[in-house]
């Protein structure tokens, strides 16, 4: 999970698959990473208003609704940044 | 029946006729239950596990002559103490001390299973492992050798096909045998990564002979670097007094432990997946790696997302093109001729607001909905193959190598649809001048709406090459929005770096219901604008051209843009271009009214007017300015949300207009030097 944090800190944007092929583990293993760092507070969802999607009046020109084929996407909070440099 | 088993903790079923007690541990939807009732069939017992509301099954099972109980856990994804079925489950195994922990996986998603196993394995009960669905995971193209997932793990695991009652008695045998010791059990467990061995060591020798009875140090140790709150609070009790304050202090100052901790329950879990699995090569997944070799590759990816945008504009224009030049020129044309005909005996305010006023400038706009249908389409198209994330993506890699690191991924990943979501969006950024500069960068995203305004306003001017005209200027707007972001970046907000994290969704062969569906809807919404906001708008124009009553070039709104012509000449700009800039700021689409109802555009259409009356130069200026200009409403409304301060509000219209006026003045100057000015 360090190696990831440390792939992402880099800056920018990581792609998922790059960085599984990078660390040597499958795209689901990082999923789970990315599920338990997310549960740990070192990354956080991006992009995402939800659960507000519904009533929400920007849904049709958004592209992170729940509905839409995009990307999902983490960003690296603080205390990710410090472990990515550490 | 717990104080039974309790007091019989060594369970040889050969010196006791008593049932080998089996605990039924697994991650929900992995064929626990199936299996449950093919071992038990009527002989469940449904109740509640004690204090709580959660479901408790057990029930019996006579296989080769010998009794097996079998207790049903609560399906849990960790034994962390974060929900009740994960306490639970935990409870039962430390305190009621099952024979053999038997864990059911699915094999089409072993690695997000195998977390389980990997923290099973740290409790003092052997555990056997059934791997199911593998009928499912081989139709999925995913081979297990389940003899070396056993020999990597160390202990028996058995394939099967629960709902064919397939390996379930094999289980069962294999559990019994690991029971009487009749096969081995030493799993290799996972540990604490290198970081935080030593750590974990102090821990350990800290509160070794403190916890209960049965409940292993090791174990404890990991879950207080962990973070669980029940061991935390159990832990405070069992070290009452002076004990806890060194664990406290080791704990605190070592918060990031988790890392370690979880991070080698992953690397385990990465060895033994490698090991024992193999994976299709073919595929939807490899399909889209290889699209993506091209569409994210650093250069190719670039001249993909750009050539996309021409196709886009290619298509609408060449499409939809013909079709709004003959809505201008017969149907609303010729409408306004009818109504003026038919308005004859009517006072001649009302003919020339309704003709000049209301016509001019929503009936011009309508003519564009074939535009913006075909324009919506391409969109459309592009979002549901799942592209629209890898232009994102390029954009910023792109802007990563010069030196904006992650800054502009936030409003190019969701302001290409909206800046309004975009700014909204900045909020997950915690350090505050990032999420300044993030702000600052959305509005020169090119929204869809700028986008469709583009769509609208370029054929008016440039009918012989829109395409090109509009590729140019999407082009030219991301390259400000990577220059305004270096230069804020340097000089205004610390250089600091924001990392995301991105799962590229697999392309799909698009649906065309949900591409027709996402046009009509954008359609619909234009059409409510136009119906509502842009009438007005023409409305009101027209009342300040038409009056006092001189001519338009004495009316109000010509002696009122006339006062801003000084810097309207920097950009080779009339008054009438400023005022349709001007009009933009409520809804991007009153500028093409705006022009309408100005220019009384007559059967020749608008575009044929505005090619007379204005140069290319000119022409070039205005779209730059209606480009860069400042956000709709609603984007400053989000702005002035999310930052708090009208000042950065304020400093984001003023930054825009800024760099609005001097791209304009920029390119109107570059191309009267090209001679564009006649």
């Amino acid at each position: 999970m360090r190696r990831l944090l440390a792939a992402a800190g880099e800056g920018g944007i990581g792609n998922l698959q790059d960085l599984a092929l990078r660390l040597g583990i499958s795209p689901p293993l990082v999923q789970l990473m990315l599920g338990e760092l997310s549960r740990r507070g070192y990354v956080r969802p991006a992009g995402e208003c939800a659960p507000a999607c519904g009533a929400c009046g920007l849904q049709p020109a958004c592209h992170a609704g729940p509905e839409r084929r995009t990307a999902g996407l983490w960003v690296l909070t603080e205390a990710g940044r410090r472990a990515a440099q550490s | 029946m717990t104080a039974a088993l309790k007091s019989h903790p060594s369970a040889s079923p050969l010196a006791e006729p008593r049932p080998l007690v089996i605990g039924l541990a697994g991650q929900p939807n992995v064929g626990k239950s199936t299996v449950f009732s093919i071992l038990t069939g009527l002989s469940q017992e449904v109740g509640n596990w004690p204090g709580r509301t959660v479901e408790r099954r057990t029930g019996n099972a006579r296989i080769g002559g010998r009794m097996f109980r079998i207790v049903d856990l609560p399906g849990t994804y960790s034994l962390t103490s974060n929900s009740e079925e994960e306490r639970i489950a935990r409870h039962f195994i430390l305190d009621e001390r099952p024979d053999v922990i038997v864990m059911l996986a699915d094999a089409t998603a072993l690695e997000r299973n195998l977390y389980l196993l990997a923290e099973l394995l740290l409790l003092p009960i052997p555990v056997v492992l059934g791997v199911n669905m593998v009928d499912v995971a081989r139709r999925e193209g995913i081979e297990l050798d389940a003899h070396v997932l056993q020999a990597a793990l160390g202990l028996p695991v058995v394939p099967m096909v629960a709902s064919r009652n397939q390996g379930v008695s094999e289980l069962l045998a294999a559990a019994a045998a690991v029971a009487d010791g009749r096969s081995a059990c030493s799993p290799a467990r996972p540990e604490i990564a290198a970081g935080h061995r030593e750590v974990f060591s102090a821990l350990k020798d800290a509160i070794a002979g403190s916890q209960p009875p049965g409940v292993p140090a090791d174990w404890v140790a990991l879950k207080l670097l962990e973070g669980d709150r029940e061991l935390t609070e159990q832990a405070q009790c069992w070290l009452a007094g002076a004990g806890w304050a060194p664990v406290h202090e080791l704990l605190r100052a070592h918060e990031d432990a988790v890392l370690d901790v979880a991070g080698a329950r992953y690397e385990w879990i990465g060895r033994m997946v490698r090991a024992a699995v193999r994976r299709p090569r073919l595929g939807a997944v490899s399909l889209t790696d290889r699209l993506d070799r091209v569409a994210t590759h650093p250069v190719a990816g670039l001249a993909l997302l750009l050539a996309a945008f021409g196709a886009v504009f290619w298509l609408t224009f060449t499409v939809a093109g013909p079709v709004q030049e003959y809505l201008d020129t017969r149907v609303i044309g010729g409408l306004g001729s009818r109504l003026e005909a038919a308005l004859a005996t009517a006072p001649g305010w009302l003919s020339g607001l309704l003709v000049d006023g209301v016509l001019a400038g929503t009936g011009t706009v309508l003519t564009f909905v074939p535009i913006l249908l075909v324009f919506f389409l391409a969109l459309g198209f592009l979002e549901d193959t799942g592209y629209q994330s890898r232009m994102a993506y390029v954009m910023d890699r792109f802007m990563h190598r010069m030196g904006l690191h992650g800054k502009s991924f936030l409003p190019l990943f969701l302001g290409f649809g909206c800046n309004v979501p975009a700014v909204m969006g900045s909020r997950v950024i915690e350090s505050r001048p990032a999420r300044l500069l993030t702000i600052m960068l959305v509005p020169f995203v090119p929204c869809s709406a700028r986008l469709l305004v583009l769509a609208f306003i370029v054929p008016v001017f440039f009918p012989a090459h829109p395409a090109l005209i509009a590729w140019g200027l999407v082009a030219g707007n991301l390259l400000v929005l990577a220059l305004v972001g270096l230069a804020m970046d340097r000089f205004v907000f610390g250089r600091e770096r924001l990392a995301f994290i991105m799962e590229m969704p697999l392309y799909h062969v698009p649906n065309l219901r949900t591409i027709g569906i996402y046009a009509l809807t954008h359609v619909w919404m234009f059409m409510k604008r136009a119906a509502t906001v842009i009438v007005v708008v023409s409305v009101v124009v027209w009342l300040l051209v038409s009056f006092p009553g001189e001519g338009v070039d004495d009316s109000w709104l010509a002696t009122a843009g006339r006062a801003l012509e000084p810097a309207g000449a920097l950009l080779g700009m009339d008054w009438r271009l400023i005022v349709a800039t001007l009009s933009a700021f409520t809804a991007k689409e009153n500028s093409i009214a705006t022009l309408g109802v100005i220019f009384s555009a007559d059967e020749a259409g608008l575009g044929s007017v505005l090619f007379g009356l204005v140069t290319p130069a000119s022409a070039l200026a205005f779209l730059v300015v209606n480009m860069l200009f400042v956000p709709c409403v609603a984007t400053v409304a989000a702005i002035r949300q999310e930052t708090g301060s009208w000042r950065w509000t304020a400093a984001s219209a003023v930054l825009m207009l800024g760099v609005a006026v001097g791209a304009g003045a920029l390119v109107f100057h570059v191309a009267r030097l090209a001679g564009l000015a006649a």
